[in-house]
């Protein structure tokens, strides 16, 4: 019988069965399509190991990064040596798209491929074509255009070479943008004959690899692979979920709001079966099954729809990955049942419990009460702020007595709970005062009305001023960072040029050459490696006019420079000092080409390039560790008067293939259109947010119409023409969002300062220097969300407007 | 001497509802004429079309055929806002549940329907109208803090500030006790006349009934005078 009752009453009311769904459907979405991106994005950092291995493959590399393919023979030769796959990885394009090419023995025991169609991966990487071939698994050549049989053209380094696509693998999306063939044919095509990545081995091979690895050779186990993996992207893979989870937050006020008014709409029902005998529990038992009935199809819809939104953001961040971490992004997200059910349940326990409240309050309702309406005061301004303070309070400490990121996202969430509690007492406070100014006006009565919905318009004030507030606040954190930024390059860049060579480093006679051209004054170059732990190293061989571009965070920057030159240490970047919690004066262990060194911090600097940060070396200690005599990138300092332009036109002299130059603010901007992608997920997700609060907006104004009907009819009756009740209903809601605004503003610089000094620096390592907070986020936000929230009141105004005036007048009948 | 058009005049006015696939009539052909000052209450049976009829009167509805004249103007030839307007000017209502707004108070209840005639009333209007309805010293309450009398008191007063040529009542004592209810009639009765107004009452009450000059009834559709 109660199920009827549910039933009946919910086939009356469409409209609000269909907002509460789609509130908890945006807010699992989001949360859905976030947590299979992180998914997508940890798979794919470890996914080559794990596919030629398993899931627990080890791997070995050389301190240098590049093994010696006699390392390998060794290896493969000793008694009783396990399955191990050489693999040589090299990055490439295809196109506009970033790719790596996995080179491997197709017959040394790899695990994954004998998934491959007909004859395996030898079948088919073997066959008459004189060109390469490839597999790939169907994401990726979907991606790229091509099809098993095709020709693909691709840019390796300054070559360009063609080769065949041979099958797709069924392999997982760990796989994406990655080509896998022969490695014979890769060193052919690269030049890297003799030359390998690491070796992978299955998981057994571990205790037989320690005993036999030199002190060159290091072994890299699973969990080491993927926590390294991890912390590649730790802090964006933190703020996404941080992002993420204010959405469902959102989304729970919209659950809220439409469920409150679910239980107000039917208090005179309700209060009749207490009267009629029934108990409170089995009250209880019916709301509760309605709630987590609508949460049950609102997640189910939300699990579908984060899904299409989880390929869609993986777009948005492919290039970023690619070019701040260095990692390829999968083509595709790969769901998973398990991570499907976890964010269906917590949706369910999310919905059950942010419904708490408002089930209190109705299996509190006395038996044959026949009242309509709730007019919960809501909390006064004196025990909201207590609570707000409180809740403040408790961040606060929680991030101060807590360095980690964990601690600052919480902290500035207990904060923002607190202005949630905050907010409608204030806001209303505020209509109220607003109100009286406007007096006997149609916008005076309009708000007058307000005040007294305070209960059911209060949740959506609150998630309409959190949206805005995260809006401008986070815009506020990413022009200000944008700036800094942009300032930082133009410091770091001191030479007039800078110069390297497409595809490969610059050789020690290159260099020479480039040193004996008519207009150098001096020259700075740098030179980028990775130990076999995955620490980053920066050989610095700098000219003394480019330590002005250094900012030291700690250290001497005048004192530090003869050190450093002379080899006596090395300098940190912010985020790896913060990592690795060295600072100066402290000692650096590195186990590098020549066995393990102790090397004292000199300085640290600021640095903005990475997150995981570098070690800053002596060029002197590189040539003393690898002798290769390469550059990367070589700064040219050129004589007074002498153009970039006019100097560069002498390179071409130099005959050396795939040479190029930028000058400073070229960098620049190229920095900055990098920057500028990296955010525009951030921007994705605060629209989504901004979108879900509108959402219950006019979910907020739709049930508060209703629940005013009457009053509405009654002042159609006594002559409000339809027109002025339509801009009555319009004028509230312009009014509530600019209350809204008004309460964002102040908690937009909170979360601004709150991102810029402490989730920056503990999610990244850099720190921001604070400055007058951007203003242009304001600007746009301030019109945009006005106009948004004013059109919002139109639906609900039409609909109040259309609605039966006598039916209304007599409904308390 | 030219004669004084009624302040309310219904001429052949039908209204028919639809239920499922067939039609009711509640009106068929329903004829009423109401003089300046004049009072009349209209009876009759649950569903006889007695509210139907004064929604029809205020212009809140619009019948299927016939003539809705208020002051010699024909509201239902008028396009909705202008009949919402001269509804705003011209009629008073009484609703049976009081429908006063639960945010406002007393005062301000009162004062609405000054503000939704375009007209600023000041506060000793108001107060010399609630001291004749005995309401003076409940202006500063909210309708919650009333009893079920004293809120129609309220709504009174809201119907009479904009001194209205018409006033429709429906059911004005239908949610009151009967000594309420009694009050109720004697302050609207007697308010009514000292100003002159014009006076339409749906009721189901004869006693109630009794404090008008007319009694009509409504049946089948007509209404038959006493």
């Amino acid at each position: 019988m109660l199920a009827r009752l549910s039933h009946g009453y919910f086939h009356r009311h469409p409209a609000q069965v269909l907002l509460a769904l789609v509130g908890i459907a945006a807010g699992i979405a989001v949360v859905t399509g976030v947590a299979l991106l992180r998914a997508s994005l940890m798979e794919s950092l470890d996914a080559v190991s794990t596919e030629l291995a398993g899931d627990r493959a080890v791997t070995v590399r050389h301190a240098s990064g590049r093994l010696p393919i006699d390392d390998y023979a060794r290896l493969a030769r000793l008694p009783g040596a396990p399955d191990l796959v050489p693999v040589l990885r090299l990055g490439a394009r295809a196109g506009d798209q970033r790719i790596e090419l996995v080179g491997l023995d197709p017959y040394s025991g790899v695990v994954a491929f004998s998934e491959t169609d007909d004859a395996g991966l030898a079948g088919a990487l073997f066959d008459d074509d004189p060109r390469a071939n490839v597999v790939a698994s169907a994401a990726t050549l979907a991606l790229l255009g091509v099809a098993p049989g095709d020709g693909l053209k691709l840019k390796l380094g300054e070559r360009e070479v063609e080769v065949q696509v041979a099958a797709a693998a069924r392999a997982r999306p760990g796989l994406d943008r990655r080509l896998l063939l022969d490695i014979s044919e890769l060193q052919a095509l690269s030049g890297e004959r003799g030359w390998l990545s690491e070796l992978v081995a299955p998981a057994g091979a571990e205790a037989w690899l320690q005993q036999r690895l030199g002190d060159d050779l290091m072994l890299i186990t699973a969990d080491a692979q993927r926590a390294g993996a991890g912390n590649l992207t730790r802090g964006m893979r933190a703020n996404l979920t941080a992002m993420s989870l204010l959405a469902l937050a959102t989304g729970l006020f919209v659950v809220f709001s439409v469920l409150s008014f679910l239980m107000v709409q039917r208090r005179k029902t309700f209060g009749l079966l207490r009267a009629l005998g029934l108990t409170h529990p089995a009250l209880a038992r019916m709301l509760v099954g309605e709630v987590l009935l609508i949460a049950a199809f609102g997640g189910l819809l939300g699990l579908v729809v984060g899904t299409l939104l989880a390929d869609r953001l993986l777009m948005l961040l492919a290039r970023p990955v690619a070019e701040v971490y260095g990692q390829l992004a999968p083509a595709a997200t790969d769901p998973s049942l398990a991570l499907y059910l976890v964010i269906f349940l917590a949706g369910l326990v999310a919905a059950a419990l942010v419904t708490v409240p408002v089930l209190r309050e109705a299996v509190r309702i006395p038996p044959g009460r026949l009242v309509r309406s709730i007019d919960r005061p809501g909390w006064p301004l004196a025990r909201a702020l207590t609570a707000a303070l409180a809740l403040a309070l408790v961040g606060l400490v929680w991030v101060l007595v807590d360095g980690r990121l964990v601690a600052a996202l919480g902290g500035l969430f207990l904060v923002l709970a607190g202005a949630v509690i905050l907010i409608p007492a204030l806001g209303f406070g505020l209509i109220g005062v607003v109100a009286r100014h406007f007096g006997r006006t149609l916008a005076g009565r309009a708000l007058g009305l307000l005040k007294s919905a305070r209960a059911r318009l209060a949740p959506a004030l609150s998630a309409l001023s959190l949206a805005l507030a995260l809006a401008i606040g986070m815009g506020m954190m990413i022009l200000g960072f944008r700036d800094i930024v942009g300032d930082w390059v133009v410091r770091l860049l001191q030479a007039d040029l800078y110069v390297s060579i497409e595809g490969r480093p610059m050789s020690g006679e290159e260099h020479a050459r480039l040193a004996a051209l008519d207009g150098v004054r001096s020259l700075s170059s740098v030179r980028r490696v990775r130990l076999a732990d995955g620490m980053r190293l920066t050989a610095y061989d700098l000219d003394p006019e480019s330590w002005a571009g250094f900012e030291m965070v700690a250290g001497d920057a005048q004192a530090v420079w003869p050190d450093f030159d002379a080899g006596n240490g090395v300098i940190l970047s912010e985020p790896l000092a913060r990592r690795t919690g060295l600072t100066v004066g402290d000692t650096l262990r590195m186990i590098v080409p020549v066995g393990p060194v102790s090397l004292p911090v000199l300085a640290v600097f600021r640095d903005y390039s990475s997150e995981q940060g570098f070690v800053g070396l002596p060029r002197v200690l590189y040539d003393d560790w690898y002798g290769d005599g390469l550059h990367d990138s070589v700064g040219v300092y050129l004589a007074p008067g002498l153009e970039a332009t006019t100097f560069a036109a002498q390179l071409d002299a130099l005959s050396i293939g795939g040479i190029q130059w930028i000058t400073p603010p070229q960098v620049q901007r190229e920095t900055l259109a990098v920057f500028d992608r990296t955010f525009r997920i951030s921007w994705a997700l605060a629209l989504l947010v901004g979108l879900i609060a509108l959402v219950a907006l006019t979910s907020a104004l739709l049930a508060q119409g209703l629940e005013r009907s009457r009053e509405h009819a009654t002042l159609r009756a006594l002559g409000l023409p339809p027109a002025g009740l339509f801009r009555l209903v319009t004028l509230q809601s312009a009014g509530l969002t600019a209350v809204a605004l008004l309460a964002a503003l102040p908690l937009a610089l909170l979360i601004h300062v709150a991102l810029s000094l402490l989730v920056q620096p503990r999610a990244f390592g850099w720190s921001l220097p604070l400055g007058v907070p951007p203003l242009e986020p304001m600007l746009w936000v301030v019109p945009l969300a006005l106009i948004a929230g004013t059109l919002t009141g139109l639906y609900p105004a039409w609909r109040i407007v259309r609605r039966p005036m006598i039916d209304h007048l007599r409904a308390g009948r | 001497m030219a004669t004084q058009a009624p302040v309310l005049r219904l001429k052949g006015v039908q209204r028919r509802y639809h239920d499922g696939n067939d039609f009711v009539e509640v009106l068929s052909g329903a004829d009423l004429s109401l003089a300046r000052g004049e009072t009349i209450a209209i009876t009759g049976a649950s569903g006889s079309g007695k509210s139907t009829l004064l929604h029809l009167a205020g212009g809140m509805d619009l019948p299927d055929a016939g003539t809705v004249e208020v002051m010699g103007q024909a509201i239902n030839a008028l396009p909705e806002p202008e009949r919402t307007r001269f509804r705003a000017r011209t009629i008073g209502l009484v609703f049976q549940d009081y429908n006063l707004i639960e945010s406002l108070s007393a005062a301000e209840n009162i004062e609405l329907a000054g503000w939704l005639t375009g007209r600023s009333i000041g506060r000793e209007p108001i107060a010399a109208l609630a001291a004749e309805l005995g309401i003076a010293e409940l202006l500063d309450r909210r309708p919650d803090q009333l009893s079920g009398g004293q809120q129609q008191r309220v709504a009174i007063a809201r119907a009479l500030i904009h001194e209205p040529a018409l006033v429709l009542a429906d059911e004005p004592t239908g949610s009151l006790d009967q000594a309420s209810a009694a009050q109720v009639m004697e302050v609207l009765a007697a308010t009514v006349r000292k100003r002159g107004l014009s006076l339409v009452l749906v009721t189901h009450s004869e006693q109630a009934a009794a404090t008008c000059d007319r009694h009509t009834h409504l049946e089948r559709g007509q209404l038959v005078e006493d």
